[in-house]
């Protein structure tokens, strides 16, 4: 479990923070997605739970242990997985991870044992001989995904860890986040592909210019793609029960600012011109009515749209 | 494997700190060598010597010259002239080192030919002073000649005699018996000898005599009968002199050895082993800190390490440590070694202070310089800069070190026999890890290292064991602090 408490980093004083009054937290066996535009302060946050980056306020824990008081205890069980891995270039992969290993105090030899068995998961087995200067940035990836690993945290960051792979990596990556968050990892994912984050995030946290903008919460998500209804009806307000009646039949009713969204549509598309006749049937002054379909991507781009 | 274990493996296997330990450890050991090597032979002359003799032969004198080194070998190409009676003759030595001249005398009862010499080193020619050589032409030739103080080439401290023989018409002598007494009484020639060597020699020419000393009699004076066949005693000629009498010649010393002390034992670490110490312990604790700490730092390759459970301060710590640890073992090891070289040669190990105190400074030295990078890596931001501020730190602190002073002390118009000259060389000897060696080297030599030693008395300025001992802490741990915090609080 990850909680971001009001956390601000400020690199320097001459530009505006990098993070501002970040509140997030992941709990186990969730995924959170993170998603912004460039410089929206992903990576910094991602960093700062990672233990890399201090924090310049707030307070981030990871299973209750501050990163920064007790960092030891914090860090021992979180796996990062970096955009861009980075190793001491002359090592071999064998003894790095065993390097690695060592941190975490466990016995030797099943720990040789787990090294061997994330190498062979990650598919570089055959590349062990191979100094890590002498890796593509895809096995390096791969690697920081074995390395990440090691101690089977429970609390794992991806950072566009899709980027960079081949279709097959993705997919691995894709199967390996759904088999961590089954075993109740905590997951945090940030990824530029909002396809990916819409498929496998239980919650995803849009934020910009450092600020948390909005979490999409399960329901928001699950309709997030699928078919809905905006409709506009004059006087909607004296006839809410009757409206309701109507459209109960065909979906989930939502009275938002003004308006109705008509969600989880029990109705084919072709049938949807039955909705409005009903409507009008009914005697109701129909203003506006139209079937939209959002994705995450337009969502973001709409909700980053109107910040701006 | 433990974090510490694979640190000091990557910093102890890097090619780098390979290649840098054998080059302090195998250039001190040269050196050590060289000297030890070269400080019995350093008194042998380089100059060519001429041993001289003559024979008479009707109305010519034939003048017999052997040319020959410190070693007693023939020397070639040396130009002998001979001056007599308004003319001029001349003779070039050959391979064999004789340089013969024939010319003819006027017999009166006593001639003088005046003999000098020239030859070429290093493309210079050099003539020699003329000396008069005189001759009783009474006597038709002049027998044995005995040049003492030849080295011998097997032991440069071994000293012999060059026994020349120009007998009849140039002919070599008959058997001749040589009998080396030695004594140990340091006044005049002694009444009783305490052993003696001989040697026995026919038809000889030119005869290089090294008695067989024994090393508790280097110290000894030696003196030389030569007797013939039946036993009796020949007439020795000294040399130019030429003079006939009949003595016993004192050879004095037959060895140049003079026994190792202590103090000259380190003079000879100071003399050049300090030198390389000085300037590769820095090379080496700079480009460690850079490739191992420095380098991963600015590249990101440390978050790689500090993701895993351990504190900024712990990495650092072990990184630092594995670092300072390859120092110690380059230095420690070039002075294990090149003690054991002059071991060798001198029988004489340095003292444990000794050691300790050499072993102690050029760690101080390398690991300020070590800790100050590691200080630089949290101020910089790019590989680049990084790079170039340890190279910057190496020319200015260390490789140009002893001449800024230098410039400073001549832009002020300090004297060099002034007390100012003496505490500004101190005080730059403070400024620098690079100087910790000087004023180590001025505590125990009494002598200021930089710009060829200036006599004091450390004491005087402070140089004391205790504010040494003080400043090489500093020297490790204020750098280190310093970059331990900043490792810790910035990102």
């Amino acid at each position: 479990m990850i909680e971001i408490d009001n956390v601000t980093k400020i690199y320097s004083r001459r530009d505006p923070p990098a993070v501002k009054n970040l509140m997030l937290n992941i709990e186990n066996g969730e995924i959170l997605g993170l998603v912004g535009l460039n410089g929206a302060g992903k990576t910094t946050t991602i960093r700062m739970i990672a233990g890399i980056l201090l924090p310049t306020s707030g307070k981030i824990s990871v299973d209750g242990f501050d990163v920064i008081k007790e960092k030891v205890k914090a860090s021992y069980n979180v796996g990062w997985i970096p955009e861009i891995p980075n190793f001491e270039p002359n090592a071999k992969p064998l003894s790095l991870m065993r390097y690695y290993a060592g941190f975490y105090r466990n016995n030797e030899k099943e720990m040789d044992k787990r090294i061997k068995e994330l190498l062979d998961m990650v598919g570089l087995s055959n590349d062990l001989n191979k100094k890590l200067r002498e890796y593509s940035q895809g096995m390096k990836k791969r690697f920081s995904i074995a390395e990440s690993l090691i101690n089977d945290p429970k609390n794992v960051l991806f950072d566009e860890t899709l980027n960079g792979l081949d279709p097959e990596g993705v997919k691995f990556v894709r199967d390996l986040i759904i088999d961590l968050k089954s075993k109740q990892k905590s997951i945090l994912l940030s990824s530029h592909i909002l396809t990916e984050i819409e498929n496998l995030a239980d919650r995803v946290a849009i934020i910009s210019h450092g600020k948390l903008i909005k979490i999409l919460g399960k329901s928001e998500l699950r309709n997030l793609g699928k078919l809905k209804i905006y409709i506009e009806i004059m006087n909607g307000n004296d006839f809410r029960e009757n409206i309701k009646n109507i459209l109960s039949k065909y979906g989930t009713v939502e009275y938002l600012d003004g308006h109705i969204m008509l969600t989880d549509l029990n109705v084919k598309e072709t049938e949807i011109p039955e909705i409005l006749n009903d409507l009008i049937a009914n005697r109701l002054k129909v203003r506006k009515f139209e079937p939209v379909g959002e994705s995450l991507e337009e969502y973001f781009f709409k909700l980053i749209g109107e910040r701006q | 494997m433990k974090p510490i274990s694979y640190e000091i493996k990557r910093t102890m296997m890097s090619r780098f700190v390979i290649m840098l330990i054998i080059a302090i450890v195998g250039l001190s050991s040269l050196l050590a060598y060289e000297n030890a090597s070269s400080s019995n032979s350093s008194n042998v002359p380089t100059v060519p010597e001429v041993a001289y003799g003559y024979f008479l032969n009707n109305n010519n004198l034939t003048m017999v010259a052997y040319v020959h080194n410190g070693y007693g070998n023939p020397v070639r190409n040396v130009v002998l002239y001979y001056q007599y009676n308004g003319s001029e003759y001349r003779a070039i030595s050959s391979s064999s080192g004789y340089a013969n001249a024939t010319f003819p005398i006027k017999y009166i009862n006593q001639i003088q030919v005046q003999v000098n010499y020239t030859y070429t080193s290093f493309g210079n020619k050099i003539e020699t002073p003329s000396v008069a050589y005189t001759i009783n032409t009474q006597i038709k030739y002049s027998g044995l000649e005995i040049y003492p103080g030849i080295f011998n080439v097997q032991n440069s401290s071994r000293m012999g005699i060059l026994a020349m023989y120009v007998g009849e018409n140039g002919s070599s002598s008959p058997y001749l018996s040589f009998i080396f007494f030695a004594s140990n009484s340091s006044k005049g020639i002694p009444k009783t000898f305490n052993y003696a060597y001989y040697y026995n020699f026919t038809s000889i020419s030119i005869e290089k005599i090294y008695p067989q000393l024994q090393m508790d009699n280097i110290n000894d004076t030696f003196y030389l009968e030569v007797k013939n066949s039946t036993g009796s005693l020949l007439g020795i000629y000294s040399g130019l002199e030429g003079g006939k009498y009949f003595t016993i010649m004192g050879l004095s010393k037959l060895s140049s050895y003079t026994p190792m002390t202590q103090t000259r034992l380190q003079d000879l670490v100071f003399s050049g082993i300090s030198s390389i110490l000085g300037l590769f312990i820095p090379i080496l604790a700079i480009f460690t800190a850079y490739l191992t700490y420095g380098k991963d730092r600015t590249s990101g390759v440390l978050e790689s390490v500090l993701k895993r459970p351990v504190t900024r301060g712990e990495l650092i710590t072990t990184r630092f440590l594995s670092n300072a640890l390859a120092i110690f073992i380059a230095g420690a090891l070039a002075m294990i070694v090149v003690d054991l070289i002059y071991y060798h040669y001198f029988k004489l190990y340095f003292t444990e202070t000794f050691l300790i105190e050499l072993i102690w400074t050029y760690f101080v030295e390398g690991v300020a310089f070590l800790a100050i990078v590691y200080m630089i890596s949290h101020i910089v931001k790019s590989q680049g800069a990084l790079l170039g501020a340890a190279i910057g730190i190496f020319i200015v602190m260390d490789l140009f070190w002893e001449i800024i002073p230098m410039a400073v002390i001549y832009a002020l118009g300090i004297s060099s026999s002034s007390s100012a000259y003496v505490v500004l060389n101190i005080l730059f000897d403070y400024i620098s890890p690079a100087g910790y060696s000087n004023l180590f080297e001025a505590l125990i030599t009494n002598k200021l290292g930089s710009f060829g030693g200036v006599s004091i008395n450390p004491s005087t300025y402070g140089i004391t064991y205790l504010p040494l001992v003080i400043a090489g802490i500093f020297w490790i741990l204020i750098p280190y602090i310093i970059a331990y915090i900043l490792a810790k609080y910035r990102d």
